[in-house]
């Protein structure tokens, strides 16, 4: 059995389609599966575009059996859902903060102070503003939060393939035409 | 399935031999499942040539209805199609 009907598996697992059906799925693809190989064909002969996801593939043919509610199946994968929107979330406050302690010019506690007007002494004096380079400690670390937040930016878009949606038009159409 | 009971595989290649490659995206299985929800197809499993007992798809006598209403509607949709197309090559040619 290959990665792609384990995949397949664990999701029906997670969708709770009955033992007895996701097993003969199961053994049906794999079986397919392997003719296709033994004529020297990919899987992405037998399975075109769900060859590149597995959840989806395994998610729909579930659903048209009727093994599971499409609310269902759509209720199961929110919270992946909303873990994705989280991390992109979170990805992009840590970029945003890396960003900001790389570019922006850091002001010292001092130059703040310095900067109020003095009280003792009769002319008033303002000092100017005394802009210096990034800290030694922030440069390094805002590109530490940078690099990680851009690192999380990649894997939320990764895991959310969002090419899978811009190709969605012709193959949702392909995938719910009835025949008949 | 007009041509005898198939398994998912061996309807892809059925289908690709005559040059539909709507299976070669991996709808095949989501297609017969449908079919199968609905009381379209009859199944059973049977031992394959040399390979694992495999699930045997064939068309049941709703299906053969539903079948038989299909190509009677696809039929009067192309020759519309093609009685408008004809009209509009006329227009053309004139």
């Amino acid at each position: 059995m290959n990665d792609f009907v384990r995949e397949c598996q664990k999701e029906w697992r997670r969708l709770g389609v009955p033992p007895a059906a996701a097993n003969e799925m199961a053994a049906d693809l794999s079986a397919d599966l392997a003719e296709a190989a033994a004529e020297g064909l990919s899987a992405e002969h037998v399975l075109g575009n769900g060859v590149f996801d597995p959840r989806s593939f395994a998610a729909d043919w579930a659903t048209a059996r009727g093994l599971v509610g499409p609310q269902a199946a759509e209720r199961r994968r929110m919270p992946r859902v909303l873990a994705l929107v989280g991390v992109a979330a979170a990805s992009l406050l840590v970029t945003l903060v890396g960003l900001a302690l790389v570019v922006r010019p850091h002001v010292s506690a001092a130059v703040i102070a310095a900067r109020r007007p003095l009280r003792v002494g009769p002319p008033l004096v303002r000092h100017p503003l005394h802009v210096v380079s990034p800290g030694p400690i922030n440069q390094p670390l805002g590109l530490a939060l940078l690099a990680i937040g851009l690192a999380g930016l990649v894997l939320a878009l990764a895991l959310c393939k969002p090419w899978h949606f811009w190709r969605a038009p012709g193959e949702q159409e392909r995938r719910t035409a009835d025949p008949l | 399935m007009g041509a005898g009971p198939a398994y998912g595989y061996e309807m892809t290649k059925r289908l690709s031999e005559r040059g539909l490659s709507i299976v070669g995206e991996g709808s095949i299985y989501p297609l017969l499942g449908r079919l199968e929800r609905d009381g379209l197809v009859d199944t059973h499993r049977a031992a394959s040539d040399g390979g694992p007992p495999r699930k045997y798809y064939s068309l049941s006598a709703l299906g053969r209805r539903a079948f038989d209403s299909g190509v009677d509607e696809w039929r009067a949709t192309r020759d519309a199609v093609d009685a408008v197309l004809a009209s509009a090559q006329a227009e053309v040619e004139r």
